[in-house]
């Protein structure tokens, strides 16, 4: 009944993104106001690996995405700004005369957060209310990206119609302190956004 | 009057310019001082409207904008209207402009002292001190932690040394013996793989041990020993030590010991507090510029949002206060032009509804006055088409002139008299008439010389010889008033009264002749008839010298008696009233018959007949004309009788003169023609060239051409000789025939 699927030549879907965002973006740059961001410090946010299986229980996820702070955000952390990281996880059916439809999704919350008198990286699960101390920011990152078991639909899925899976992750930049916002909207060191992945739900 | 209704209307118009009203303007702003007090509190990171942020900058730069184009919209509609030079267009920029600058240097000035407090009162947030003071309170924290850490780790390495040595199947017991020794919160063993070998946990609730991050068990498996704090979760701080488990047995694998040990509550409260207040006071400091951008952006927002306000109530109440001036000088302007149903709407007590008022009145009083200007100028034309109409049709002419003698007003008969166009000279001196028309010289020297007298009324006939002969005319001037600018003119009333005067001699003339054949004729037979019988009584008797005496005397007298009888039938006929026999008769036939009289006799003249085709038909008599052809043809041979090669022509056409069909009969010859003396009075009795003429063939030509209501004229042609031109009524040959026919009738009926 096991059933592993690991990803090979992930397709990447089409972004979405909030209208709210861009009309931000827009009203700081007509401010003009300057930025202090290069090109070279820019954060990266993509996915390493991921595949699924099923159980008697149901369809279940695995993933690690590989995640790197800019050193502004870096410097954040350090300095107790809380990065929230999200992760959406989309079941979608597919349909051959209408558009498709999302089925089942997962919205997961990663706080990161810096405890100064452990002098530890504190990593908090926000849903589920667990938490691990990492003494390497390296090895918080990594911790916050990983999904390690995710039941994907405590249903049995119509095994007759086709399903795909949609994965990504990003930086949650609504959940920055409110002078900051500002900064990451328009900042591409804030800008960490994986693409869509998506691949067909084999069962 | 419907025009009086057109009012204009002065704030409701300016309004509908603006593109929006107050009330909505007044709705926008106050929605967008609650967005920017949300945004404001938004700033601060508060719990209300922190998540909001976002969409709340969205909203304001959205309403910014939206206001900014509404500005930008009046701006451009301010520069259009000024371009064309529209009413009100310069003082509502005037207007603008100044409310504009007292806006923007307040604004302008808390914006600028806002912002310098603003910052300075972010920046006071900050201290040194206060900085090294938390600094060395974490230090502090955990400094008191090392202590307690480093005995912690001693306890645990001294329960490793032990656990190496126990069996496997007493290492549950041996860790719950260790832990309650220790005061531990939490003992595992751990294997080399990560799994759980024995635990011993002092919660009751807990039952699953805590898992060390794989980090710590890489650490494990080079056998180095980790002690460190660990906050879990809302358990507060813990102290976790992993110190490996040497087993003496050489083939056992390597456990690890995980030792969590809770930190008193107490001291854990303190650590937690210094522990947040640091991480609080590090957060803040990093988000200090971004918070001073913050508000810098939520003021400038509100700045922006203040001064697009202020221009907008700017053009607003510049719209609102020039209306009624860009009214007046629209409502001014129509005047101006001659649109005097302008009416301005009075919208208030004020100087402007006085002016409003005062306006309206006006424009009233000038519809008035002008509608009673148009009413006498449409009487005054009436009154002068009249009096045009009645000169018009006046038998007289009538020629009025100024003071410097410019003709000014000339009617229709004036030029049919003068048979010349009159009305070529308005606006001229009246001696540029006789300039151009020598025949009027006398007629223009008549005036003249009644103007420079000063006569104030005069009359007097004029002789004029114009191109149809003498012309008499009556004239009476009269001196008008001076009026106004316009000095004393003259007005000149004349009648042409040739034929009045013609008729009156021609009557004259008839009545001597009826008294001289009268008065001469009867003495005459009795003069003859005496001289006769003296003859034939005393002829016989009477010797030859006596009675050649008696013959010659008797002849002479019986001679003059006859020549004076022929003279007497000759004033009797000139006298006699005519008895016509009116018939329809073709001229060119009577000309042929009277001509082929004189071609059958022995003449050394040349008689050329030029007769029109066809039949020229009048009503006449052909007694009466014929006796006119046969006297114009004796005239012309007595003429010609000198003249070598003599020849006379006689034509006959058909001529259009005054819309009226006539028949023209032209006698022409080459004799030496008539002198310029005698052809003014051609046609006048006794006018005669030749020694032994009576004087009355002329005249008689002219009275049986009149009889006939036609016109006879004497002129020279172009050889040189004598040309007489007859004119009479054409009648058309049908109606000829008819007309022929029925007085044939007529006249047979009659015999």
């Amino acid at each position: 009944m096991f059933n592993q699927h690991r990803l090979t030549g992930l397709l990447p879907a089409v972004a979405v993104t909030g209208l709210s965002r861009y009309l931000v973006i827009l009203l700081v740059l007509a401010c003009c106001l300057p930025v202090p961001v290069s090109a070279a410090d820019t954060g990266l946010f993509q996915l390493e690996d991921a595949h699924t299986w099923r159980t008697a229980e149901g369809d279940f996820l695995g993933a690690q995405f590989e995640i790197l702070l800019s050193s502004g955000a870096e410097e954040a952390v350090k300095n107790g700004v809380p990065l929230v990281f999200e992760f959406q996880v989309q079941v979608v059916k597919k349909n051959t005369w209408i558009w498709d439809s999302v089925e089942i999704e997962h919205v997961l919350y990663r706080e990161l957060r810096y405890h100064a008198l452990s002098e530890s990286y504190q990593v908090r699960d926000v849903s589920a209310v667990s938490q691990g101390n990492y003494r390497r920011l390296d090895d918080a990152l990594r911790a916050a990206g990983s999904i390690e078991k995710l039941l994907l639909s405590g249903r049995v899925l119509d095994s007759g119609l086709n399903y795909e899976i949609r994965l990504r992750g990003s930086l949650d930049i609504e959940s920055l302190p409110t002078p900051v916002r500002l900064i990451a909207y328009v900042s591409s060191a804030w800008d960490m956004t994986s693409k869509w992945f998506s691949w067909p739900l084999v069962r | 009057m419907g025009h009086d209704k057109q009012v204009v209307f002065m704030a409701t118009g300016s309004l509908k310019r603006t593109g929006f009203g107050a009330l909505p303007m007044l709705v926008l702003f106050v929605l967008l001082l609650v967005s920017l007090y949300f945004l404001s509190d938004a700033t601060d990171n508060s719990e209300h409207f922190g998540q909001m942020y976002s969409v709340l900058l969205v909203i304001n730069a959205a309403s910014l904008v939206l206001l900014g184009a509404l500005v930008v919209a009046n701006i451009f509609t301010l520069i259009r209207q000024r371009r064309i030079n529209a009413a009100g267009a310069r003082m509502t920029s005037r207007l603008v402009v100044m409310f504009v600058v007292l806006s923007i240097v307040p604004v302008s000035v808390v914006y600028y002292f806002s912002l310098q407090f603003l910052h300075r009162g972010i920046d006071s947030w900050f201290d040194v001190r206060i900085e090294a003071g938390l600094d060395d309170a974490l230090n502090l924290s955990r400094a008191a932690l090392d202590v307690k850490l480093h005995d912690v780790l001693n306890v645990t390495i001294r329960m490793a040394e032990e656990l190496s040595s126990e069996p496997a199947a007493t290492l549950p017991l041996t860790l719950y013996d260790h832990r309650v020794r220790s005061g531990a919160a939490e003992l595992t063993l751990i294997g080399g793989d990560g799994r759980i070998v024995a635990s011993s946990l002092s919660g009751l609730t807990e039952i699953i041990p805590n898992q060390p991050p794989s980090e710590m068990l890489v650490l494990m498996r080079n056998r180095q020993h980790y002690i460190g704090l660990d906050p879990i979760g809302d358990s507060g701080l813990y102290v976790r030590a992993l110190v490996p488990v040497l087993s003496s047995r050489s083939d056992s694998e390597v456990y690890t010991l995980q030792a969590l040990y809770e930190v008193s509550e107490r001291f854990s409260e303190l650590a937690e507090g210094v522990q947040s207040a640091y991480t609080r006071y590090n957060e803040l400091a990093y988000l200090r510029t971004p918070l001073k951008f913050s508000y810098t952006l939520t003021l400038s927002i509100v700045l922006v949002l203040s001064l697009l306000a202020a221009i907008w109530a700017a053009f607003h109440s510049a719209r609102r206060l020039v209306a009624p001036v860009r009214d007046l000088a629209e409502a001014t302007h129509a005047v101006a032009e001659g649109d005097y149903s302008k009416r301005l709407a009075i919208a208030s007590d004020d100087e402007l509804g006085f002016l409003a008022r005062s306006f309206n009145d006006m424009t009233r009083r000038l519809a008035k006055s002008r509608q009673e200007a148009v009413r006498g100028r449409q009487q005054i034309e009436g009154q002068r088409a009249y009096l045009e109409a009645v000169l018009a049709n006046l038998s007289s002419g009538v020629i009025s002139m100024g003071a410097d003698t410019v003709l000014r007003a000339v009617n229709r008969s004036a030029q049919k008299n003068l048979d010349i166009d009159v009305k070529r000279y308005l606006g001229r001196k009246l001696s540029e008439l006789a300039a151009d028309h020598v025949f009027l010289k006398p007629f223009v020297e008549v005036i003249m010389r009644h103007h420079e007298q000063g006569d104030a009324s005069w009359q007097e006939e004029v002789s004029l010889l114009g191109k149809h002969g003498r012309l008499m005319l009556m004239c009476r001037g009269t001196v008008l008033e001076a009026t106004g600018k316009r000095g004393g003119g003259l007005v000149l009333v004349f009648d042409d009264v040739t034929a009045l005067i013609q008729a009156q001699r021609d009557a004259a003339w008839g009545e001597v002749a009826q008294r001289l054949a009268h008065e001469i004729k009867n003495p005459l037979t009795p003069i003859q008839l005496s001289a006769e019988r003296l003859r034939r009584r005393y002829l016989q008797r009477m010797d030859a010298d006596e009675a050649e005496v008696l013959d010659r005397s008797t002849r002479t007298i019986v001679n003059q008696v006859d020549a004076m009888k022929k003279m007497v039938n000759a004033f009797s006929e000139y006298a006699r009233v005519p008895q016509l026999n009116l018939r329809f008769m073709d001229i060119n036939q009577l000309v042929r018959e009277v001509l082929d009289l004189y071609r059958s006799s022995e003449l050394n003249t040349c008689i050329r007949e030029n007769l029109a085709a066809g039949k020229l038909c009048v009503e006449g008599d052909s007694g009466r004309l014929r006796q006119l052809l046969h006297n114009l043809l004796k005239n012309a041979l007595e003429a010609v009788r000198e003249t070598p090669d003599s020849c006379i022509t006689v034509t006959t056409r058909s001529v259009t003169a005054g819309g009226l069909e006539q028949v023209e009969l032209c006698i022409d010859d080459n004799g030496p023609g008539i002198e310029q003396g005698v052809l003014e009075n051609i046609f006048e009795p006794y006018v005669s060239t030749k020694p032994k003429g009576s004087g009355l063939g002329m005249a008689i030509v002219k009275k049986i051409i009149e009889e006939h209501g036609g016109t006879i004229t004497a002129g020279t042609n172009d050889a040189g000789g004598a040309q007489i031109m007859i004119r009479l009524m054409l009648v058309a040959d049908s109606e000829n025939e008819t007309k022929d026919d029925q007085q044939a009738s007529v006249h047979d009926a009659g015999l």
